[in-house]
């Protein structure tokens, strides 16, 4: 089996990559184990939220002066105009699959986040509405359905006190269907996606606009758990709201994320529609290199098949994923023990505050690559492997809220190598 | 009691993190609400069946072990197999109401003995029972008394099987210097031989011919998921003690064109029996992985362009195990093809489960955006590698299935 491009995972950096070589016209696989990180994350798109415990209001400002300031970063190596390219194609993407993404333009805004705190970001569905505390909004309701561990208007009411101060009236609710009964026998099992199952076999969202104005007392914002549906969700929170008169803004949940899993699909689907050949299910766990190159990769479950390619892409993701792994004496690149830049001894892995506003140095740890995001193997360049993601070295998704901007970014600049090769090589 | 199965014993549950990924992409949870669910079902069933046995939950009979469980967990747990073990050790108890053998159990064990039904009953009488289980009347009867769905059609059985067709062909099979074993399954012996021809025909132009291994027995697949456990093992230790016999007498690859008996005998065997399967482990393939592994090594037989669209549908044990590839790169290998990629999901038959009265309305439930897709697809033909999928879509669309081994005979030049 041989393809120009193999993309090794199937998060964002992962289909980033593969749905660009698939637009040039390269035969592409990804192979992916489990299903990816969009359906823990909020399903928008962020880029950069804080750099060194700062919060960032400009990304872009902040990234044009990466090269100088920290050039180890995944943006420094891909540059401010290729990460506003690659964030625009992404917009672009996910707009023509339905999902409309929308922002500020240059800055950040921030979104609700379960807990009630107020999260930046850089572009969020249209069915997220912003929530600034200068905007003049009078009054918030946070309305959940009876029994729903995952969004506690109580618990969010103190978090956002403290943001908005007393000049904002804060109001909770719940409401309830007599639908929801079969699945509430179980309070573990009563979530997002069990939701949005029972509201597809009927049709609720009257008496869901109903009891949702009732429990609104006028507020000029319904905050709601994102549980309505994946992609069809969009559409049932617009009739929702000319149903009842308000204007909602669903908050993404514990997982599965809902909103997450839109962009997920949404991605897949434009893979899948492009002729792109996915091996899901499976790990890679070794690969055959030879003066410099990746020649082929073997997986868990297809014994002694090789998958050779041109061009490979490792887009393993970190810890969670298990593209990195740590134990007792360091962390390493799981699949092919790439060189790593990451802390040595033991007690420098963390800070002695868990809740540092600066990063655990862990997090920060990764794959060492060159500026075109090769890495290298007992330091050895291998030229035609690509480093993509939270797989990188250089920088910390979490602390930073930069995980699907480097993702999408690093994903693009990539693809854009991949088919400068691929081109050439077909010319000849 | 039989070998405790590994993946009991590896505490693979312990490893769910909870996150409940695995039921979005669970086909029957999405039908069908009663259903708990694979993390209920699976990981967080099991704690409470370790404590105690009785605390086993009679809605895990839904569960359609289509394994998409196991595809979508980003931790590694084998949701699907926890599931099926399950099934297995705590049916007797479950479903046999307070010991007395209910007639649900006799239709079971019916369904599952696909070699017993096939090979005494069938195959002989053929033209009898094709007619017969069509009838109206004796649906309803069927229904009313066993719990065999009235709304669903039936295979058809094959006047000759693949085993007899094969007797004929042995000595000339013989005479290729290169030789594949073939497991042929149940289907293909009792209800559609020409599959099995197709194959022999697409080898034996390849200059490869075709041994069976004649005391080779039903897999299993459809014990395991009407827990017949005993059957189960017997049939499964059987097979492994054949194919090392067979094996080395002619040493090779086994070849497979039904993508659940593969998957059983690759993996399940392991995973769920607990048995070691080492002669499949080591030396079964997909059928369509060993054709395009021998194409790339330059032994392609020449085809002819087809002019067709088609639309192939995935069949769940096939993804699973990721054989899927191999398949769609055979298909792109075939000249004149237009091939629609139908979205991943469910047909919902899974195995015996659809034929039963109880679990109809789920699986057709299941399967409709398949066949709304597929009704929508202008397709000549639809393209799968499952048998039962084959009857599911035959069934449930106005499309005749073909597996790719046929069409790819089709295509010899």
């Amino acid at each position: 089996m041989k393809y120009d491009a193999l993309i090794i995972g199937g998060g964002t950096a992962g289909l980033s990559c593969a749905i660009r070589c698939l637009e040039a016209g390269m035969k592409t696989a990804l192979i992916s184990e489990g299903q990816n990180a969009l359906h823990f994350a909020s399903g928008s798109l962020d880029l950069l939220g804080a750099l060194d415990g700062e919060p960032v209001h400009r990304p872009f400002q902040v990234i044009e002066k990466m090269a100088e300031t920290r050039p180890n970063h995944p943006y420094a190596c891909v540059g401010v105009n290729r990460v506003r390219d690659a964030m625009n194609w992404m917009a672009g993407l996910l707009g023509a699959e339905g999902i409309e993404m929308d922002g500020e333009g240059e800055s950040n805004h921030l979104r609700l986040g379960t807990l009630g705190v107020m999260r930046p970001t850089w572009l969020s569905q249209k069915t997220v509405k912003r929530l600034q505390p200068h905007t003049n909004l009078k009054s918030v309701a946070l309305i959940t359905i009876d029994g729903f561990r995952d969004f506690q208007p109580a618990l969010a009411v103190a978090a956002l006190r403290k943001q908005f101060g007393d000049k904002l009236k804060i109001t909770t609710g719940s409401i309830d269907l007599d639908a929801f009964k079969t699945v509430k026998r179980n309070p573990c099992e009563f979530r997002s996606s069990d939701i949005a199952y029972i509201l597809q076999q009927g049709d609720y969202l009257a008496e869901i606009a109903k009891k949702l104005r009732n429990q609104a007392q006028g507020a000029d914002l319904v905050a709601i758990p994102s549980v309505l549906g994946v992609k069809e969700g969009i559409a049932m929170q617009q009739s929702l709201e000319l149903q009842s008169g308000l204007k909602l803004t669903e908050v993404p949940t514990m997982p599965p994320s809902l909103p997450g899993i839109r962009l997920a699909d949404a991605l897949k689907a434009r893979f899948q529609a492009l002729g792109g050949v996915l091996l899901q299910g499976d790990r890679v766990i070794s690969g055959e290199f030879e003066q410099g190159q990746l020649k082929s990769v073997m997986t868990r479950q297809q014994g002694d098949q090789r998958f050779r390619a041109d061009h490979f892409v490792l887009a393993s993701g970190s810890y969670f994923s298990k593209g990195l792994v740590g134990d007792r004496q360091q962390i390493r690149e799981a699949i092919f023990g790439l060189d790593v830049i990451a802390p040595v001894a033991r007690n420098e892995w963390h800070s002695e505050k868990f809740f540092d506003p600066m990063s655990h140095p862990f997090m920060d740890a990764g794959v060492e690559t060159n500026q075109f995001l090769n890495p290298s193997l007992q330091g050895e360049v291998i030229d035609n492997l690509y480093c993509v993601g939270s797989v990188l070295s250089g920088y910390d998704p979490v602390k930073e809220g930069s995980g699907s901007g480097v993702a999408a970014s690093t994903g693009f600049y990539a693809a854009e190598q991949i088919l400068e090769n691929w081109r050439k090589k077909e010319a000849v | 009691m039989a070998a405790l199965s590994k993946s009991s014993l590896d505490g693979s549950f312990e490893k769910c993190i909870k996150c409940t990924v695995c039921t979005v992409y669970c086909p029957v949870a999405k039908a069908n609400p009663n259903y708990p669910g694979p993390k209920q079902s699976g990981p967080d069933g099991e704690r409470v069946r370790r404590k105690d046995p009785a605390l086993f939950d009679d809605y895990l009979k839904l569960c359609t072990n289509c394994k998409r469980c196991e595809i979508a967990c980003p931790s590694g747990v084998n949701i699907g197999d926890i599931i099926a073990q399950a099934k297995l050790t705590n049916t007797e108890g479950g479903w046999k109401n307070s010991g007395a053998i209910s007639p649900k159990r006799v239709r079971d064990y019916i369904l599952s003995s696909t070699d017993l039904m096939g090979g005494m009953v069938a195959n002989p009488l053929a033209k009898i029972v094709n007619k017969v289980v069509a009838l109206k009347p004796i649906k309803v009867v069927m229904e009313k008394t066993i719990g065999v769905s009235a709304q669903r059609t039936f295979p058809k059985y094959a006047e000759q099987s693949f085993v007899s067709w094969y007797k004929k062909q042995e000595a000339t099979q013989n005479q290729f210097e290169r030789q594949v074993h073939y497991f042929h399954g149940c289907s293909v012996n009792y209800n559609m031989p020409e599959l099995g021809h197709a194959l022999v025909e697409v080898l034996n132009k390849m200059n490869i011919g075709v041994q069976i291994a004649k005391k080779a027995k039903c897999c299993g697949v459809p014990l395991v998921a009407n827990g017949f456990k005993d059957k189960a093992m017997k049939n499964a230790t059987a097979n492994i003690e054949v194919y090392k016999d067979e094996l080395e007498r002619q040493p090779g690859t086994i070849i497979a064109t039904s993508s659940s008996c593969s998957y059983m005998l690759s993996d399940e065997y392991d995973h769920v029996l607990g048995l070691d399967n080492e002669p499949f482990k080591k030396n079964l393939q997909f059928f369509s992985r060993y054709l395009i592994n021998e194409f790339d090594a330059g032994n392609m037989p020449k085809l002819k362009p087809l002019n067709l669209t088609l639309a192939y549908h995935t069949p769940c044990h096939l993804e699973r195990s990721g054989g899927v590839i191999y398949t769609l790169e055979l298909l792109s290998r075939i000249p004149g093809i237009n091939l629609i990629r139908l979205d991943p999901n469910c047909c919902g038959i899974a195995g015996t489960y659809g034929f039963k009265e109880e679990n109809y309305e789920t699986s057709q439930k299941i399967g409709s955006p398949v066949f709304k897709q597929i009704e929508e697809s202008g397709c000549d033909y639809v393209i799968t590698d499952c048998e039962t999928c084959r009857w599911q879509v035959e069934m449930s669309t106005t499309k005749e299935v073909l597996h790719p081994i046929e069409l790819l005979a089709r295509a010899l030049a």
